[in-house]
């Protein structure tokens, strides 16, 4: 039949190509970890260049710990990303009200602060997914909008203070002693060699890795950030998944907060800042569509460890912090459009 | 109970308005609040914003985000006392650079979104990282730019005593009237509309989308470096770091945008609405002079007009979503088809 | 709104029982005064009001353009840095002191954007204007140039008795002060040091001597280091005085008196731990060995990251000094983390200040610039600072 009508109809033959470039598909398949490799391989020239090693452990350990606390962020901001929300750019004052919480309440002991501050980020989590999962506001609009309300709620509520963990307890040991555990948290160091946080976060990575692969949450989110409409006839309580989504960003951002609280010793509004386009770049580095739908969490692990690398490379080189901007802002774009480009090319987008 | 509803469409579609009236009734119980010296150091210090707001707007409007408004701004502010400074040019010609810089800036903005596809809001977003980075550059270690009283202090204390007003602000006025009246009354204007609604059905109906989304980023790139150009002039000096920390001006760009009743997604909305938003946001500051409170109160007020907005979609979409048709006719019963 | 009103009453009040007896609140606030600086006391249990320093402005070695052109580690460059030297026959016609007591005066004070450190210095500067019997409103601009314009333009049309401003940018602080000396307003400047040409418009600054206290702690590094080794640099915000006073303050007194010593980088990370710990973390990787010293413009996030940095490379002989004093710069010097720290107080930063006002008010001389006194902190003294400001 088929042919019948291509002989009868249309004697012009389909001059489309169809078949598909091979460094294309590699780098939509690869992604992340090609560039990651390149870096490495950058890295280690420039290194020697300068005369030193760039696989020394204290570099490698500077990477890491670098990286941690983006990483334990852009862990959970993938499911935001990847459910077709662009991005939560409510992160910041997550993180920070996380902070303020766990302080404030140190009082009731280390592990009890702890699991509030972490309620902290569900509850903020839930406030975003309702709005923006339920009643389908603009996610950065509203997430935008409801970071200025917590900025305003914590500005006023603390009159612009900042927090110390130590004065906020009690002369007693008790509250003393959790506030001591509590800054120890982003100092300890297992086996002396790799630090605490390092391990909270690939332990983050790991937990998403499951959630995302494992779960049927996971695949559910996966049909519903690619195709909302389809998801949802397709019987998908989208609602509740685009909220659960939110509910693990804002609870990995509250986690990541109190890690850099306690590294700080202060919580206060700022704490944060910044984390929200770093994190962003991290996600978008390790090759998640901003459309939703695509990605995966080892790629935004490769991208957390690009960013890393990137820096490092930087220093290397000796580019000062502010011109580290200018240069981050370009590979940014190149990125993304390098993720756009080769899905246009591979006609899925 | 019909009268009502009509009266709640009414009183959204004039918020900024009804915003404005509110805030100014506050400001009669405020003391010393309606002096001629208040009102223009109110005015005069909070024109910057209105500048980066409606060139916000533009973008909105046509269905994109423009995060480089504040940076192009600062930056125009740099170069433009700087090439004063440095060069010794007169100011025409530093004014003519920064703005040159503000049109490079959108097209930049505007071929990345529309050749290379990607999305504006991360398009602007990488440029603003770059913009920052290329400040610092410019003016590597010094915190502002300009020296220079003279033409400061004719511009402040010479020009126009006698309004209450500065000129900064009226130069502003003229320019949003203007961006106004091009917006409603032109072909072109009434496209950058069209593309905001459904970019792919104007693109059928003829609409040039690519260069009209062009256009967008590139007037509200000029708009905000010409703002921050004579910003920098009229305050004599321009400062590499602003907006850092607090409230950014980006932030409150987009507050005004949105109260003043530009669609989120673009497709409606009016300059002018924003400009009138962005005077009564001025006004609270005024009346509010603690910054925690500022930022309380303007981000209440915004995030009840985002949930406004939201919840009324939701609810259209909900009807819409179950059986068009009967909207429809629920509508033209109620006479509102 | 309850500040306002009590202020008008007192107004009302001072109105009616001064007018016959201008003397006697002249009289009152003078006793008042005498009482308050040697009463009030810093948290860290030192005076507040304490008298501040000043001294005579050496001679420059040629004029501003001149000195750009020498080397960086040259003493002699960053004169018009340093030193506030203006032209004193260029000053504008100030507000003349009305003499009757400092009791009853309206202050507004604008400070620069919150921190623990201005927390610190609003709390210190209203309990001492309550010590005088000044009331005062606090503006807090969030590090915002623009802000800070409105907020002196909104002062200025309140109409207070005085108003202090911390400029938030040295250049700017001409056209701030010049706005408010031509409104007739007695303007005062605090903490940050403006620029030279800006002293035309201002009464009188007090703030801390940061060149002095960080070539004290330049000195002190130099002599620990034996006059040999390497030295890195993390600046303060670029381009603010405290940037240059930080960095080229050490850096000249080092390479003054300690010629081997060498600079090795600068950077401005800000003042986020995880960024200094980062730049920390590579410059130990890059230099190795070189590197026995690291001079910071911040003794508590900057040095917190550093600390962590150099624990995590178990490079204890590092010597790290830092600007101070905050609370968790102290800690870090009692775990001998942090070699030495200068002690630039808050809260005396403040008294000296409303000190200044309430002189002026009482129709005293005031100094046109005075500082603050300082000190250097080390494990041994560290004791005595405490319980820290801030």
């Amino acid at each position: 039949m088929s042919d019948q009508n291509k002989t009868v109809l249309s004697p012009k033959t389909d001059t489309r190509k169809t078949e598909v470039n091979k460094g294309i598909l590699l780098f939509n398949r690869m992604g992340i970890w090609v560039i990651t490799i390149a870096l490495l391989i950058l890295g280690t020239i420039i290194a020697a260049a300068n005369g030193g090693h760039f696989f020394d452990k204290s570099n490698i350990q500077s990477i890491l710990e670098a990286v941690a606390l983006y990483g334990m962020v852009a862990a959970g901001l993938f499911y935001v990303t990847y459910s077709g929300n662009w991005t939560d750019m409510s992160i910041p004052l997550t993180m920070a009200m996380a902070g303020m919480l766990t302080v404030q309440s140190i009082n009731l002991g280390f592990p009890v602060a702890l699991l509030i501050g972490i309620a902290t980020g569900l509850a903020i989590g839930m406030i975003n997914g309702f709005m923006i999962g339920h009643l389908r506001a603009n996610p950065i609009i509203w997430s935008w909008g409801f970071n200025l309300l917590l900025s305003g709620i914590i500005r006023v509520g603390w009159g612009g203070k900042q927090l110390y963990a130590d004065t906020v307890a009690k002369q007693t040991d008790f509250a003393q002693h959790s506030a001591q555990t509590f800054y120890s948290i982003s100092r300890t160091y297992i086996g002396g060699i790799i630090s605490l946080m390092a391990i909270v976060m690939l332990c983050m990575f790991v937990l998403s890795y499951i959630i995302h692969a494992k779960t049927s949450f996971g695949q559910k989110l996966k049909l519903v950030g690619s195709n909302y409409e389809a998801a949802r006839f397709s019987g998908i309580n989208c609602q509740k998944i685009v909220m659960m989504g939110y509910m693990i960003s804002s609870t990995f951002a509250a986690v990541g907060g109190i890690f850099y609280t306690a590294l700080r010793k202060t919580a206060s509004y700022e704490n944060g800042t910044g984390y929200d386009f770093t994190c962003l770049t991290c996600v978008l580095l390790g090759g998640t569509l901003l459309s939703g739908g695509k990605g995966s969490v080892l790629g935004t692990f490769g991208g957390v460890l690009a960013y890393g690398i990137l820096n490092n490379i930087l220093s290397w080189i000796g580019i000062g912090t502010y011109t580290k901007y200018a240069v981050q802002g370009m590979v940014f774009l190149l990125i993304v459009f390098i993720n756009t480009y080769t899905e246009r090319k591979l006609g899925r987008s | 109970m019909k009268k009502m509803k009509i009266n709640g469409a009414f009183l959204n579609a004039n918020r900024a308005w009804i915003f404005l009236i509110v805030v100014m009734i506050i400001g009669v119980f405020t003391p010393k609040f309606y002096t001629a010296y208040n009102i223009k150091a109110i005015t005069g210090n909070n024109t910057l914003f209105i500048w980066l707001a409606c060139g916000f707007t533009i973008c909105m409007i046509a269905g994109n985000m423009d995060l480089t408004v504040q940076y192009c701004s600062t930056f125009a502010a740099l170069i433009c006392l700087g090439t004063h400074s440095r060069q010794k040019w007169p100011w025409l010609i530093c004014i003519l650079v920064a703005v040159l810089m503000g049109v490079i800036v959108g097209m930049i903005n505007g071929l990345l979104v529309t050749k290379l596809k990607i999305s504006a809001f991360i398009a602007t977003l990488g440029m603003q990282f770059i913009l920052r980075g290329l400040m610092y550059l410019y003016a590597p270690d010094e915190q502002s730019i300009g020296r220079d009283m003279a033409a400061n202090e004719f511009l402040n204390d010479k020009l126009i005593k006698f309004l209450p007003f500065s000129a900064y602000f009226l130069i502003c006025l003229i320019a949003v009237l203007i961006v106004w009246i091009f917006l409603r009354w032109t072909r072109t204007g009434r496209n950058v509309y069209m593309i905001g609604g459904n970019i792919e059905t104007a693109w059928l109906a003829g609409v040039k989308s690519s260069r009209i989304t062009i256009l967008t980023f590139v007037i509200s790139s000029v708009l905000c470096a010409l703002g921050g150009a004579l910003n920098g002039i009229f305050s004599g000096a321009a400062n590499i770091s602003m907006g850092e920390k607090g409230i950014s001006p980006l932030m409150i760009g987009m507050t005004a945008t949105i109260i003043g009743g530009t669609d989120t997604s673009g497709g409606s909305g009016s300059v002018l609405n924003t400009f009138i938003t962005m005077i009564a946001l001025a006004f609270l500051k005024g009346i509010f002079k603690k910054t925690e409170m500022q930022v309380l109160v303007i981000s209440i007020i915004m995030i009840l007009c985002i949930a406004y907005e939201t919840i009324a979609a939701f609810r259209r979409s909900k009807i819409l979503g179950i059986r068009p048709n009967l909207r429809n006719e629920y509508l033209r019963e109620k006479g509102k088809a | 709104m309850k500040r306002r009103t009590t202020l008008v009453l007192t107004g009302v009040l001072a109105a009616a029982l001064t007018v016959p007896a201008l003397a006697d609140n002249l009289e009152d606030s003078k006793a008042k005064f005498e009482e308050a600086v040697q009463s009030v006391m810093t948290t860290d249990n030192h005076l507040m009001m304490e008298e501040g320093i000043t001294f005579d402005i050496p001679e420059a070695q040629g004029t501003a353009e001149e000195l750009e052109e020498l080397d960086d580690s040259n003493s002699a460059k960053w004169h018009y840095y340093e030193y506030i030297d203006w032209d004193e026959s260029e000053d504008a016609e100030f507000p003349a002191s009305p003499a009757d007591g400092s009791i009853g005066k309206h202050v507004i004070s604008i400070v620069h954007g919150a921190h623990a450190w201005t927390t610190c210095y609003m709390e210190a500067f209203e309990q001492a204007c309550e010590a005088v019997g000044m009331t005062v409103d606090i503006y807090d601009p969030n590090w915002d140039q623009s802000v800070q314009d409105g907020y002196i333009d909104q002062a200025i049309n309140e109409g207070p008795d005085a108003i202090a401003v911390i400029p938030l940018s040295a250049d700017h602080a001409r056209q701030q002060f010049k706005n408010i000396t031509d409104a007739g307003i007695p303007a005062f400047c605090t903490n940050t040091t403006p620029a030279a040409d800006a002293m035309n418009y201002i009464l009188a600054y007090t703030g801390p001597n940061d060149w002095y206290q960080m070539r004290n702690l330049g000195a002190a590094l130099g002599e620990k280091l034996g006059g040999k080794g390497g030295v890195a640099y993390i600046t303060h915000n670029v381009g603010g005085s405290p940037y240059y006073a930080r960095l080229y303050g050490p850096m000249t007194e080092l390479a003054d008196k300690y010629p081997d010593i060498k600079t090795l980088d600068i950077q401005s990370p800000g003042f986020e731990a995880a960024a200094v710990k980062q730049v920390v973390s590579d410059w130990i990787t890059k230099f190795g060995d070189e590197l026995n010293a690291i001079v910071l413009a911040d003794d508590s996030d900057q040095a917190i990251g550093t600390a962590e940095a150099i624990e995590a490379a178990g490079r204890d002989d590092i010597i790290v000094v830092a600007a101070g004093i905050s609370k968790q710069g102290a800690e870090l010097i009692q775990a001998g983390k942090l070699y030495m720290a200068s002690y630039q107080s808050c809260q005396a930063d403040a008294g000296l200040c409303v000190r200044t006002i309430a002189q002026f008010f009482n129709g005293e001389e005031i100094p046109r610039v005075s500082y603050i006194k300082t000190d250097l902190i080390n494990q041994e003294n560290v004791e005595s600072f405490l319980p820290c400001q801030w």
